[in-house]
C-alpha cells in the first residue's frame, strides 16, 4: 500500500512540474544521480558526464511546460531519451569519440602496469572501450539494460522499439562485444 | 569470456567504477535548471500544451496526425487575401465557418522511410466524430460526442478495440472544436517564418502559405529520430477560397525529411455512418475496455456471440483434461504488444472427428537444449499438467524448441500447450510447426506470434497470450504430419523456456474418411512441384542450386510501373539454376563494406546475415543518390550465380543496378561487369544492356558463368518507390579455387 501511494505522489510531482518550480526540484532529486551515472557509464569521464547532466537537466528545465506525460513512468522515459540522445550526440563527434577512447585505453594501461593479477574478465576501461566500439545506439540499450538495470519494456519505451526487437539487438550486441573484447584479451597476449 | 547476459551481468556488477556526483555540480545545476524555468514561466502567457505532444506520444494518434494539419490549415485558409498570422484569427468566425460545412473528408499520404503509407479521414463536426481507414483495411474512429469512446479495428486480427478516449485526447482537450483553439495558439506560442505566395496545382490557381517553425530540441520525435523542424506548405484554391491540398515535412538535424506527408482535402455533403460503413466485419471479435456506457447505444457494434460448434454425428468436443489452476484472479499490468485479452469465462469445447484423442501422450520428445536446467523433455509428454515443482522441464534462455515424434502420421486437429502457468505470464516467439518428416523442410506452421520474426518464420500473426491452466489450444484444421515442433523465446518472467505438457489432438490418417475434393486438389498441387519431371535436366556433374526463399510480401501485380526497358514478369516460379556439384552460397557471413558508412535503417551485415525477409529488422537502408556495397568473400571463388534481393516487400524496381567482380577491395584489377541495367551510363560504367526488373521474394538471379573473383560489388541508385538504396540480402553461389 505504501508503494501505491508513494507512486501517485511521484505521479502527482510530474503532474505539476510544469507549472511548479518545487514539483521540478524535488523531481530533479529524485533522478539527478541516475542520469548522472547513466553518463558517466555513457561517457567514462565524470568530468564530461557532468557536462552532459546539466545539458540534460537544463533541456528538462526548457521543455518540461510542453511535456506531454502523466506519471512517472512517462518522465523516466522522456528523461532517459534525452538523456540517451545526448551523450549519443556527444560520441558522435569522433573527435570526442577518441578522445574518450584514449582515456579508456590509458586507464587500462595505468591498471596493468599497477597490477600483479591477470584476471580473466575485463576491467571497466577495457569493458568501455570496447563497448565505445558499438553504434551509439548499441551502447545506449547496453548501458540501460546492464548499467541501470531496466526490463526490456522500459528500454523499448524509452527508445521507442518493440520489446522483442531490444531483445534480440541486444543478443546481437553480445555477441558483438564478446568479439570484441576477445580481440582485446588476444592483443594483451 | 561471458556467454550470455548473465554472465556479462555478473561482470558489470563486479566492475569498479567511480560513479559518485560531484554535490557542488548537483547544487549548481539545480539553481541553473530552476533559472531557465522560472524564465520560461515568465514567457509563457498561457498553460495550453502544444497539441503535437499529445498527439506523437499517443500510438492511435500518430496515425490521425494529419488531421491536425487539415484542421490546423482550415484555420489558415480563412485568412486567404490577408496576411497569414493565425494568431489574429477570430476563433468564434474560424468555427462558425466550419460548422457550415458537414463534412471535411482527407486522403493522406505519409512517406517515411522510403514507404507510403495511405489512408482517409472524415470529420463531422456537428457530431464530433473523426473516423479514418487504413490502406491496410484498419479503421479507427474517434467519438468526442455522445460515445466518448475510441475504435480501433485491426484487419489481421479482425478484432475492434474498445477504449475509452486517451486523456488529452487526440485533440488534446475535451471537444473537436478545441482543436483548433489548440493549433492557433500553438502556430502563435513558437518562433515560426510563414511565407506567402501564388502557384498553380492541377491547373488551378492557389496560393500557398509556407510555415516553418524550428522544434524545442528532443521535445518530438518520429520514432527514435528527432524532429529538428517542421515546414507545412498549405494551398487554398484561389476562387473558392477552400484549402485544397497540405503538405507537411519534418527534419532531422541534417536538414533530411524523416517522413512528410500530402493530404488532399474536399468537402464531402455525406460521410460513414458508422465503423462499419467502413469496412469493419459485423464478425470482427470486439475487446471493450471502455467501460463507458455510452448515451445512445445505436451505433454500438455488438458483441459476438461463441460461434456454435458445427457437430454432427461425426464431431465430437475434444476431451481435454485440466490442471488445477495455479493462477487465480486477473493477471494486472501485464505490458505486451498484442496481448490477447482473457475470455473471462472457460474456453468453449472444440470439436473434432470422434475418435480423436491425444496423440501425444508417452511419444518421443527432443528439444535444442540437450540439458535441460530444471526436470526432463520427458515431461512434456507424460501426461502430468500441474503447474507444481516436478511437473514442468526448464530449457535454457533465448531460442529454444521441442519435437514431438507421434511415431505415425496422423491428421492433427488441436495442439495444447501448457508453458507454465503457476504465475500469469507470457511466452515470446511462440511457433508451432507440423511436418511429415524430421528434418522440418517444408513444415506447416499452425501458430505464430513472433511478431518481429526474430524466429524468421516469418511475421506472425497470432497475438500474445497469459499462460493459464486451460493451455494454449491451437487450431491445426486436420494437418497431415507425423512430428509436431514448437518454439518459444523466454518469456516476460525470464529469457527462460519452460513446458508442463503438450498434447497433440489427432486420428490416424490410415482411419480417416477420403479427402474432400479441395483437398486433393491441393495435394495435387504440392506433389506436382516435386514430382514434375524437369525436362531440361543438363548433363551430370550440374544440380540445381538450393536457393531457399522468403515468404512473399507483396502479393498482386505491380501496376503502372512506368519504367523502360522493364522485364515482364515470368508469371511462375523460376525454374531451377544449375550450377557444378558443391556449389553454395559462399557470401554467408563474409564481411561486407558500403559507400554509406552509417545506414539510415539497419546494419551492412545484414546484408549476408542469411535472413531474407522483407520485413522490418532484415534490411538495410542506404541513403539517396548512387550507392554500392562489396562484399569481400575472403579467398578467391568460381562464381556461378549471384541472387540479389534489395527489397521485395513492395513491388519496387531498383535503378543503375550493376554487379561487378574483381580481383582487388578498390576495384582496380581485373574488374567484370556481370549484370548492368544503368541504361544512361549514369554510373559511368558504361551503358547497361540488362532490363529492369520488379522486386520479388524470388530475388534477382545473375548468372555469373563460373566467373573468378574474391570482391563482389553491387550498385544501385534508388527505386522507383524511393530515393533510398535497399538490401535485404545478396547470396554468392560459388565455389572455392584450390
Amino acid at each position: 500500500m505504501a508503494k501505491s501511494v508513494e507512486r501517485t505522489d511521484i505521479d502527482g510531482l510530474v503532474q505539476r512540474a510544469r507549472v511548479e518550480a518545487e514539483a521540478l526540484s524535488q523531481l530533479y532529486e529524485l533522478y539527478y544521480e541516475r542520469i548522472f551515472r547513466f553518463c558517466v557509464h555513457r561517457l567514462f569521464s565524470k568530468e564530461t558526464a557532468e557536462d552532459v547532466t546539466s545539458a540534460v537537466f537544463l533541456k528538462v528545465a526548457s521543455g518540461i511546460r510542453s511535456f506531454g506525460g502523466r506519471t512517472e513512468r512517462d518522465f523516466r522515459n522522456w528523461l532517459y531519451a534525452i538523456a540517451a540522445n545526448q551523450a549519443n550526440a556527444y560520441i558522435r563527434k569522433s573527435s570526442r569519440r577518441q578522445r574518450l577512447l584514449a582515456q579508456a585505453v590509458m586507464s587500462m594501461r595505468a591498471t596493468a602496469a599497477n597490477s600483479a593479477d591477470y584476471s580473466v574478465e575485463p576491467d571497466w576501461p577495457m569493458l568501455y572501450a570496447a563497448i565505445l566500439k558499438l553504434k551509439p545506439e548499441h551502447q545506449t540499450i547496453i548501458t540501460l539494460r546492464f548499467f541501470e538495470n531496466l526490463k526490456f519494456e522500459q528500454i523499448a519505451e524509452i527508445l521507442d522499439a518493440r520489446e522483442a526487437t531490444v531483445r534480440v539487438t541486444l543478443h546481437r550486441i553480445l555477441k558483438k562485444l564478446r568479439k570484441y573484447l576477445q580481440a582485446s584479451f588476444e592483443g594483451e597476449a | 569470456m561471458f556467454k550470455n547476459e548473465d554472465d556479462f551481468k555478473t561482470i558489470v556488477n563486479l566492475l569498479n567504477i567511480d560513479d559518485k556526483p560531484n554535490p557542488t555540480h548537483r547544487e549548481s545545476l539545480r539553481g541553473q535548471m530552476l533559472s531557465v524555468f522560472n524564465e520560461n514561466q515568465e514567457r509563457t502567457q498561457t498553460g495550453t500544451r502544444p497539441l503535437w505532444m499529445t498527439i506523437m506520444k499517443s500510438p492511435i494518434g500518430k496515425l490521425a496526425a494529419a488531421a491536425v494539419i487539415i484542421i490546423a490549415v482550415l484555420v489558415g485558409i480563412h485568412q486567404l487575401g490577408n496576411s497569414v498570422d493565425v494568431t489574429t484569427v477570430a476563433l468564434a468566425n474560424v468555427v462558425e465557418n466550419i460548422n457550415k460545412k458537414p463534412w471535411m473528408h482527407a486522403t493522406v499520404k505519409r512517406y517515411q522511410n522510403g514507404k507510403e503509407n495511405i489512408h482517409q479521414q472524415w470529420c463531422h463536426f456537428s457530431s464530433e466524430k473523426a473516423f479514418g481507414k487504413g490502406q491496410d483495411g484498419a479503421v479507427w474512429c474517434f467519438d468526442y460526442g455522445t460515445g466518448q469512446k475510441q475504435f480501433f479495428y485491426q484487419p489481421s486480427t479482425n478484432t475492434l478495440e474498445v477504449n475509452k478516449l486517451s486523456e488529452g485526447g487526440f485533440y488534446g482537450t475535451d471537444s473537436a472544436y478545441n482543436l483548433i483553439n489548440a493549433a492557433v495558439q500553438y502556430q502563435a506560442e513558437e518562433n515560426a517564418t510563414i511565407s506567402e505566395y501564388l502557384d498553380k496545382l492541377n491547373g488551378r490557381k492557389v496560393k500557398v502559405f509556407q510555415i516553418e517553425k524550428t522544434m524545442p530540441v528532443d521535445v518530438m520525435s518520429i520514432g527514435p529520430k528527432v524532429v529538428v523542424k517542421t515546414k507545412y506548405y498549405l494551398l487554398a484554391d484561389i476562387k473558392t477560397k477552400l484549402m485544397i491540398a497540405v503538405r507537411a515535412e519534418y527534419l532531422n538535424k541534417d536538414d533530411r525529411v524523416i517522413r512528410y506527408i500530402k493530404t488532399e482535402v474536399t468537402y464531402p455533403e455525406t460521410g460513414p455512418k458508422d465503423i462499419y460503413a467502413l469496412g469493419v466485419p459485423r464478425t470482427a471479435k470486439i475487446i471493450d475496455t471502455s467501460e463507458v456506457i455510452a448515451a445512445e447505444a445505436k451505433n454500438e457494434p455488438e458483441l459476438i456471440a461463441t460461434p456454435k460448434p458445427t457437430a454432427g454425428p461425426e464431431m465430437a468436443p475434444l476431451p481435454i483434461k485440466l490442471p488445477r489452476p495455479m493462477f487465480v484472479g486477473t493477471p494486472q499490468d501485464i505490458k505486451v504488444a498484442r496481448l490477447e485479452k482473457p475470455l473471462g469465462k472457460p474456453r468453449p469445447p472444440f470439436f473434432a472427428p470422434v475418435g480423436t484423442k491425444n496423440v501425444a501422450f508417452g511419444k518421443r520428445v527432443a528439444s535444442t537444449d540437450e540439458e535441460p536446467i530444471i526436470g526432463e523433455i520427458e515431461m512434456i509428454t507424460d501426461g502430468d499438467k500441474e503447474g507444481s515443482d516436478g511437473s514442468y522441464v526448464e530449457l535454457g534462455p533465448f531460442k529454444q524448441h521441442v519435437t514431438i515424434d507421434l511415431g505415425a502420421e496422423y491428421n492433427i486437429y488441436a495442439i495444447v500447450v501448457w508453458h507454465f502457468h503457476k504465475n500469469p505470464i507470457v511466452y515470446f516467439d511462440v511457433v508451432v510447426q507440423i511436418s511429415s518428416e524430421p528434418n522440418f523442410v517444408k513444415p506447416k506452421t499452425v501458430f505464430n506470434n513472433d511478431i518481429d520474426n526474430s524466429l524468421k518464420f516469418g511475421v506472425g500473426k497470432n497475438m500474445h497470450y497469459v499462460e493459464t491452466s486451460e493451455g494454449k489450444l491451437i487450431d491445426a484444421k486436420g494437418t497431415p504430419g507425423r512430428y509436431v515442433r514448437l518454439y518459444s523465446q523466454g518469456s516476460t518472467q525470464n529469457d527462460l523456456n519452460h513446458y508442463i505438457e503438450v498434447e497433440v489432438y489427432g486420428k490416424d490418417a490410415k482411419e480417416e474418411p477420403k479427402q474432400t475434393p479441395d483437398e486433393k486438389k491441393e495435394r495435387k498441387s504440392d506433389d506436382g512441384g516435386v514430382k514434375k519431371a524437369d525436362p531440361n535436366i543438363p548433363k551430370t556433374g550440374m544440380v540445381p542450386l538450393q536457393i531457399k526463399l522468403p515468404k512473399p510480401m507483396f502479393v498482386g501485380t505491380p501496376l503502372d510501373n512506368k519504367v523502360s526497358y522493364l522485364e515482364k514478369p515470368l508469371g511462375k516460379p523460376r525454374p531451377p539454376f544449375y550450377a557444378p556439384v558443391g556449389t553454395k552460397n559462399v557470401a554467408f557471413e563474409k564481411p561486407v563494406t558500403s559507400t554509406d558508412e552509417e545506414p539510415i535503417i539497419g546494419e551492412i551485415e545484414l546484408i549476408t546475415d542469411g535472413d531474407k525477409e522483407g520485413s522490418d529488422g532484415s534490411f538495410v537502408e542506404l541513403g539517396p543518390s548512387p550507392q554500392s556495397i562489396t562484399i569481400d568473400l575472403e579467398a578467391v571463388h568460381e562464381i556461378y550465380a549471384i541472387v540479389v534481393w534489395h527489397y521485395h516487400k513492395e513491388a519496387w524496381i531498383y535503378f543503375d543496378v550493376a554487379v561487378q567482380v574483381a580481383d582487388d577491395p578498390d576495384f582496380i584489377t581485373n574488374v567484370r561487369t556481370l549484370f548492368n541495367n544503368d541504361i544512361d551510363n549514369s554510373l559511368g560504367l558504361g551503358v547497361g544492356k540488362n532490363m529492369h526488373y520488379v522486386e520479388t521474394s524470388e530475388g534477382k538471379l545473375i548468372d555469373a558463368k563460373g566467373v573468378r573473383a574474391r570482391y563482389l560489388r553491387l550498385h544501385s541508385n534508388g527505386s522507383n518507390g524511393s530515393e533510398a538504396n535497399h538490401y535485404i540480402e545478396v547470396e554468392v553461389y560459388g565455389k572455392a579455387v584450390k
